[in-house]
């Protein structure tokens, strides 16, 4: 018998009971369904937050006090006492061949105040960080080096906060008070939306000499480094642990490169994601073992068919077929439905919840599928293997 | 097709619940013969029909057809001599309810591996030589039991086979379509078709020309002696003094 007619038969005993089938196929929709769904998410989060890293800048390398490797939430741990100064970014900026921009950056929250008044990130900087964190004007300049030189009282207004204090209104000129202390608004950053939990709108810049000043530290709270070109990262990571090191005579903070970071995040979300098509996988299970569930009813319902079939000179392997072509059918059939919900799923879900962000991988559509394909296969054999073994005598007696 | 059955036991269950329907038969059946098998109800008509078309296996004895011995064929290899030489016309029809006449005669098709182009072919000219050219695509459970039996007929004879078993084919008719069936199967067997057939009815087995009466799993006497073995079988019954004639 050719698969084709098994197939014929199988598609005609789905059709006799058709709520039945459908309910049987619901497991599988569900289960593939809500596995592309649940992995669109974890690889929604994981290019979100792939982008923001990428978004640190080109050829980015961080250093931060303290010994830990994934460099960026060192700072925010507040456990290591920092050795990082300002004059360690000038002597990797003076010293570094294959170093383009050295931006060390103070970091801390004060009080913005015009007439609102608004607590907010103060970063004490130079005229390299927008250079190194691509960070665009939308009016006005950023700090320039004279600025840091000459300890002028000046800032730069991020969008969010420009928007508090001045409404629609131009700051440009406008005196701005920082933590009580009086500064010249000389210019405002364009909207950049979030780097990991940073929001970068809701932030001002001051000179860094200012910063040291105002928060009375000489703690650096990360230097961001950019080598010349990405061939010269690993290099420039080796200068700056190199000439930081020999300052400090020993290796009290650390150096991870932007790729390094990605390649850390990348690899935890890929296990998020892994995790949660697998827990959405389990549904797959429980959706398979409907399909034998009902399939060992319909085999049982359908022994005089089975009967007949075999008197008539049906094969055990032509049994065995028609019944695990149902199977797969069903499966198949409630993949091909399920691949459509969950892509249906993730889209609604980011209408839902704009912040969480959706990406659609072929491969757990792929994956979900086969799975599928073989959850129905595996949980059809048994249903099948004993319809094939039946005895046509008994099978035609049966009532 | 020649089949020869040598003290040939069926048992059911065993220990206390152990029965026997067919107890040592004896049977030699030739090709081109019509055979009609009579007997109370209980006395083994069926299990024999059965074991005569590979639908069940005998518990002891020698099963030879044409010249080989069938008992010791597995599954599958009983399955294939059902599909290639045996139609059954089953005693409560055994159609599928929800497929059309013609597809109930492509069943028997569909294991023999032909296409399913020739398989309609084939299926609607059978339809047609039992008269039901009309009701081709009905469902078999639209078909009143005189229709039902001929539609199963026609998937009998589907794949041409040499032996025709037909356990009481008229049984639920009325005398005119029992007669309209006989006639068919006395065409069957003008062209060379064994017809072995169950029967209650002393019309019916009339038409027969060899008529077999058995009782508890027993052949009580044999009427068409024409061959040696029945020679033996006729000197043993009249020794058992079971020959009425
Ligand atoms: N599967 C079975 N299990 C146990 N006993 C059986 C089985 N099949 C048949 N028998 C017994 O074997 C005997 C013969 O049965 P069979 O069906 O061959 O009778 P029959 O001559 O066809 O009767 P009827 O004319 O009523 O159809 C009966 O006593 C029956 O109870
Ligand atoms: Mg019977």
């Amino acid at each position: 018998m050719i698969i084709y007619d098994a197939l014929i038969i199988a598609i005609r005993g789905l059709f006799a009971n058709k709520l039945r089938s459908l309910l049987t196929m619901l497991g599988v929709i569900i289960g593939v369904g809500s596995v592309i769904t649940l992995v669109s998410i974890g690889e929604g989060v994981r290019s979100h937050i792939s982008g923001q890293i990428q978004g640190l800048g080109s050829n980015m390398v961080l250093v931060t006090p303290g010994k830990g490797t994934a460099g960026v939430t060192a700072t925010s741990l507040g456990g290591a006492v920092s050795k990082l100064t300002f004059e360690d970014a000038l002597a990797v900026e003076r010293e570094a061949a294959s170093v383009s921009n050295v931006a060390p950056v103070i970091e801390s929250s004060a009080n913005a105040e015009y007439e609102e008044r608004r607590l907010t990130l103060v970063s004490g900087t130079t005229e390299s960080y927008n250079e190194v964190r691509n960070a665009d004007l939308a009016s006005g300049r950023f700090i320039s080096r004279g600025d840091v030189a000459a300890y002028k009282d000046v800032v730069v207004l991020g969008d969010l906060v420009k928007r508090e204090l001045f409404g629609g209104a131009s700051p440009i000129g406008k005196t701005v008070k920082v933590n009580n202390k009086p500064f010249k608004v000389i210019g405002t950053m364009k909207k950049k939306g979030y780097t990991l939990t940073i929001n970068n709108d809701d932030r001002v810049f001051i000179p860094i000499t200012v910063a040291e000043e105002l928060f009375d530290t000489e703690q650096v709270s990360m230097i961001f480094v950019q080598a010349r070109s990405p061939e010269t990262v690993s290099n420039a990571v080796d200068e700056t642990k190199r000439i930081i090191t020999r300052r400090h005579k020993r290796r009290d903070f650390a150096v991870s490169e932007q790729k390094a970071i990605l390649n850390t995040f990348q690899g935890i979300m890929g296990t998020l994601s892994g995790m949660l098509g697998g827990i959405a996988g389990v549904s797959l299970i429980v959706g398979g073992i409907g399909i034998m569930n009902i399939m060992l009813v319909t085999v049982t319902e359908r022994t005089r068919e089975i009967g007949i079939r075999k008197a008539l000179g049906a094969k055990r392997r032509d049994i065995m077929i028609q019944f695990l072509m149902e199977s797969v059918f069903i499966s198949a059939f409630g993949g091909v439905i399920g691949i459509g919900v969950g892509l249906w799923g993730s889209r609604i879900l980011t209408d839902i919840v704009p912040k969480l962000p959706t990406v659609i991988s072929p491969w757990s559509i792929i994956t979900a599928f086969s799975f599928a394909l073989l959850v129905g296969l595996f949980f059809g054999i048994y249903p099948a293997t004993k319809a094939s073994r039946l005895d046509p005598i008994v099978a035609l007696r049966y009532e | 097709m020649a089949i020869k059955l040598t003290e040939m036991c069926k048992y059911y269950g065993r220990g206390a619940s152990k029965v026997s329907a067919l107890k040592e038969i004896n049977l030699e059946i030739t090709q081109g013969e019509i055979i009609a098998i009579m007997g109370p109800s209980g006395s083994g008509k069926s299990t024999l029909m059965n074991v005569i078309g590979f639908l069940d296996r005998p518990s002891a004895g020698i099963y030879e057809f044409n010249g080989k011995r069938v008992d010791g064929l597995n599954d599958n290899q009983l399955a294939a001599l059902r599909n290639r030489h045996v139609g059954f016309v089953f005693q409560n029809f055994n159609l599928l309810p929800r497929y059309t006449a013609l597809a109930n005669v492509e069943v028997p098709l569909i294991y023999s591996g032909v296409p399913a182009r020739k398989r309609h072919k084939i299926a609607a000219e059978l339809l047609e030589v039992v008269g039901l050219k009309d009701r081709m695509n009905h469902k078999s459970n639209e078909l009143s039991g005189g229709q039902k039996q001929r539609v199963a007929i026609a998937r009998a004879l589907a794949n041409h086979p040499s032996l025709i078993l037909a356990d009481e084919p008229t049984g639920n008719l009325d005398t005119k379509s029992g007669k309209e069936i006989m006639k068919l199967f006395d065409t069957l067997n003008s062209i060379g078709v064994t017809v072995v057939l169950v029967t209650h009815d002393q019309e019916i087995a009339d038409y027969a020309r060899r008529v077999l009466y058995i009782r508890d799993g027993l052949i009580e006497s044999d009427s068409g002696i024409r061959k040696q073995i029945q020679n033996q079988q006729w000197s043993t019954d009249k020794r058992q003094g079971k020959v009425n004639i």
